[in-house]
């Protein structure tokens, strides 16, 4: 009785939760009208959209603010932070959430996918932790490296890592960030 | 794989790279120039870059002005800014200037429902 209540909760908040972005992506190829903060509007079929809102729109009109000049435009870019709403027809709501319910059904997977990444991840940092804990403390660290690899008494061995695990995670995270900036 | 940002642009600058675009900017300034580069972040290179100078009673407005060749005609006021890059914060929109043009009001029919 519970679990279906639960259940039941769960579909209908997501039957009404049409989220913006997911309307937008939805309403690609369709008709529709912007209007940016300063009052202008563009009036054109979307081409493409991301995450910011930013607009890729063809065949445009673009309007002024006064509402008196009017442009054609073949294509144009819309940045998402200028955009103050958008307009579009009625009928995507219904086409959208259609194509919403039929990619809900093999979400279960994905999740499987999430749970090995965590490990591999963990994985990761283990390495990192031996070699640190190995160099830097005598015999701690060697009581920390031996409780991990052999994890024979999970809890002494998280236990005497505690530390070790710290420091080293400190250092791999800074390295690791000092990487990026450099990338960048 | 999905955890970092793919940054995939949604509008290829590649095929309009060498030919004249506009941008319109943040606090209404607007360009006309030939692109010559850009990022994934929309901050552009433009050449032989032109602002259209605005009216000074209303910045909305662009400044028009006798075309010394044709009084009759008028024309926008420019001035020249040569190379120019536009970080892509402030851009407001961007259009290729090949195919734009001014046009009559295509919306008449459903006017007073815009007003609305």
């Amino acid at each position: 009785m519970l679990l279906n209540d639960v259940q039941l909760a769960r579909f209908t908040h997501l039957k009404h939760n049409m989220l913006p972005l997911t309307l937008l992506k939805g309403a690609q190829t369709t008709q529709m009208m912007v209007e940016l903060k300063n009052g202008e509007t563009f009036n054109g079929t979307l081409v493409n959209c991301d995450s910011w809102m930013n607009l890729n729109l063809k065949d445009v009109v673009c309007t002024s603010r006064d509402g008196t000049s009017f442009y054609q435009m073949p294509e144009c870019y819309v940045r998402g932070n200028l955009v103050k709403y958008i307009r579009v027809s009625d009928d995507i709501l219904t086409q959208v959430s259609e194509e919403a319910k039929k990619e809900r059904t093999p979400k279960p997977a994905r999740g499987g996918r999430g749970r090995g990444r965590g490990t591999f991840g963990r994985g990761n940092a283990g390495f990192g932790r031996g070699n640190d804990a190995g160099r830097g403390r005598g015999e701690n660290a060697n009581r920390g490296q031996q409780n991990g690899r052999g994890r024979g008494d999970s809890t002494r061995g998280r236990g005497d890592s505690g530390r070790g695990r710290g420091d080293a995670r400190g250092r791999g995270q800074s390295s690791q960030r000092g990487r990026g900036r450099g990338t960048n | 794989m999905s955890g970092r940002k793919p940054r995939e642009n949604i509008l290829n600058l590649e095929k309009s790279l060498d030919k004249e675009i506009l941008i319109k900017f943040n606090g209404g300034r607007e360009v006309i120039g030939t692109l010559k580069g850009y990022d994934s972040m929309v901050n552009i290179v433009l050449d032989n870059t032109k602002e259209f100078i605005r009216d000074v009673e209303d910045h909305n407005k662009l400044k028009w002005a006798q075309d010394p060749e044709n009084s009759a005609m008028l024309v926008q006021v420019t001035r020249n800014l040569g190379i120019v890059v536009c970080r892509g914060t402030s851009i407001m929109y961007l259009c290729p200037v090949d195919g734009t043009y001014e046009i009559n009001n295509p919306f008449i029919g459903d006017e007073e429902e815009e007003e609305q």
